[in-house]
């Protein structure tokens, strides 16, 4: 059976690839201050097809992600709706030109999302912006310190080969 | 001389934290949010006292079943959530431990009171827009009084002021702060603090005005010197620091001050950058100048000054760091002196320090020889 598939894998590799890849949310704080959430549990399929890279599904547990202080991190996923909904989902992406779409579910809200990319050593880097109050998430404030609603996001995958 | 300037201010101007800028490692570029002094140092806001107990602080100790929030839920005064929005009572103590000349026969051991003081912060309006912070400390016998037998004990404040923030980024401050100048690294006998005379009891009366706008972060300070102190001596003048966020969390900046009294003017100008290396780590670069131009004497000199600190997290709770500065107190002298020393910053607990300072100075001069100093320093830092 694996002599069977093996040369179909072998055909297939350079086309689709299984992508495990870091996601990294740039959150700014007010009065001052920011920080970053990161996970390197982003997992999801990329193909290409033509100039076309395109994505069934990509999912990132929420309680992955890492702000460098621990109540931090509690307060980031109950923020997120870790309860209700324990992993991000993209899903439907398609991109090309340096370009794409896609859909973001969080919190239980599901939004088209529109993002910008670039290929360079081997990687895709694709960077959007999300306002938290279109996932119906509270605005976060803290002992008198507000967290922006606005969040960058910059996602880094293996780009599928050429 | 630059060996007594650096024996007497290691007695007058015993260590002294009370800011750590180097938490620009752990994404903190800005003082404001743990601090009601805009450009740091004094009394913790309950955010501050938060990231102290969770972010700062080892949580090795805690039982496992408690959650990060039951950890910070502790950080107010006598470990308990305040109940009310308008009042703050913090008091802090810190004192250490120093061995000075090291392995010589004039060794000395000797435990030092740096800082035993109470701070009462009242806040009102929206956002705490309005803030009233003093503080009131036990100021120690210098070692120079201990020698003559004299008790020079007293209270002594370092701080009084009113803050109102107009808007979120703009802030007018007054009453007794410290200057707005130079990175205010824990270090009170750093020479960056030293020669522009920043030290622990260097704080002035005066009206500052602090602000943030996209990604620059400054001061204007004007100052009239601490109206405490006779007159004659007051330093009478303006400061400025201004900072400049680059690639996210890095700040490089430039300080401007000048003051006079009666005896002496000054001028002093520094360049500093405070670099976050990630998850706590980062490095403290300033340089700087000081010209002192005496009034009605000669005597007048200019002083350079460069300051390196490195520090590294490699577990939460526990600081390695490095400190490297260099001294040239008169560019017409040819004496330079460098000190240099690692340590170890631990904080097994929230609102426990526990601090280890090792200090090796040595002193350049081709028309003197002098035997490198070597001192050890062991604080503890408690406070409510």
């Amino acid at each position: 059976m694996l002599k069977s598939i093996l040369p179909l894998i072998i055909i297939c590799s350079p086309l689709a690839s299984y992508a495990e890849g870091t996601i990294q949310i740039s959150v700014k704080l007010t009065p001052a201050g920011s920080f970053v959430a990161k996970s390197d549990r982003l997992k999801g399929d990329l193909t290409r097809t033509g100039a076309e890279i395109t994505s069934q599904k990509m999912s990132v547990s929420i309680d992955s992600f890492k702000t460098g202080m621990s109540l931090r991190d509690e307060h980031f996923y109950k923020h997120l709706g870790y309860e209700s909904q324990p992993k991000a989902l993209l899903s439907a992406i398609k991109a090309s030109g340096g370009k794409g779409t896609g859909s973001l579910e969080l919190n239980g809200v599901k939004k088209e999302i529109q993002f910008a990319y670039e290929e360079k050593d081997s990687m895709m880097v694709a960077k959007f912006d999300v306002n938290a109050a279109d996932f119906k998430m509270p605005h976060a404030k803290y002992l008198g310190v507000e967290v922006n609603d606005i969040v960058s996001i910059e996602v880094r995958v293996p780009a599928p080969k050429k | 001389m630059t060996r007594m300037i650096i024996l007497i201010a290691m007695f007058l101007a015993p260590l002294h934290a009370r800011a750590y800028p180097q938490f620009i490692g752990h994404g903190y570029p800005s003082c404001m949010n743990c601090h009601y002094n805009p450009m740091g140092n004094g009394p913790l806001t309950d955010y501050g006292r938060a990231v102290g107990a969770d972010g700062i602080a080892s949580g090795a100790l805690y039982p496992k079943s408690w959650s990060e929030e039951k950890v910070a839920s502790l950080s107010g005064f006598l470990f308990r959530t305040p109940v009310q929005k308008h009042v703050r009572v913090q008091a802090n103590y810190r004192g250490m431990e120093m061995i000075s000349s090291v392995g010589t026969p004039s060794e000395r051991w000797s435990w030092i009171h740096m800082q035993a003081g109470g701070q009462l912060i009242l806040k009102f309006l929206e956002n705490d827009r309005l803030t009233f912070v003093g503080e009131i400390g036990y100021n120690p016998n210098s070692s120079s009084a201990r020698a003559t037998g004299q008790d020079k004990r007293k209270l002594r404040t370092r701080e009084h002021y009113v803050g109102y923030r107009i808007k979120p980024e703009v802030g007018v401050y007054a009453g007794l702060m410290d200057k707005a100048y130079g990175i205010r690294v824990a270090e009170h006998i750093a020479y960056s603090r030293i020669l522009p005379e920043l030290t622990q009891n260097d704080q002035t009366h005066g009206v500052m005005v602090h602000g943030l706008l996209d990604g620059w972060e400054g001061a204007l300070h004007g100052f009239v010197g601490n109206l405490l102190q006779p007159r004659d001596l007051r330093q009478v003048g303006a400061s400025a620091q201004i900072e400049r966020q680059i690639f996210n969390d890095h700040r490089l900046g430039f300080s401007l001050m000048s003051s006079k009294n009666d005896y002496v003017k000054m001028l002093s100008y520094s360049l500093h950058s405070r670099l976050s290396l990630s998850d706590g780590s980062a490095l403290l670069i300033e340089a700087g100048q000081t010209e002192k131009i005496s009034l009605g004497s000669r005597g007048d000199r200019i002083g350079r000054y460069a300051l390196l600190q490195t520090y590294t997290r490699p577990i939460r709770g526990l600081y390695f760091f490095t400190n490297i500065e260099y001294l040239k107190s008169d560019l017409s002298n040819d004496a330079t002196t460098v000190r240099w020393g690692p340590g170890i910053q631990y904080f097994p607990v929230q609102k426990l320090e526990l601090r280890t300072d090792l200090y090796q100075t040595r002193t350049f001069n081709p028309n003197a020889s002098t035997q490198d100093g070597w001192t050890i320093l062991f604080q503890t830092n408690v406070w409510l």
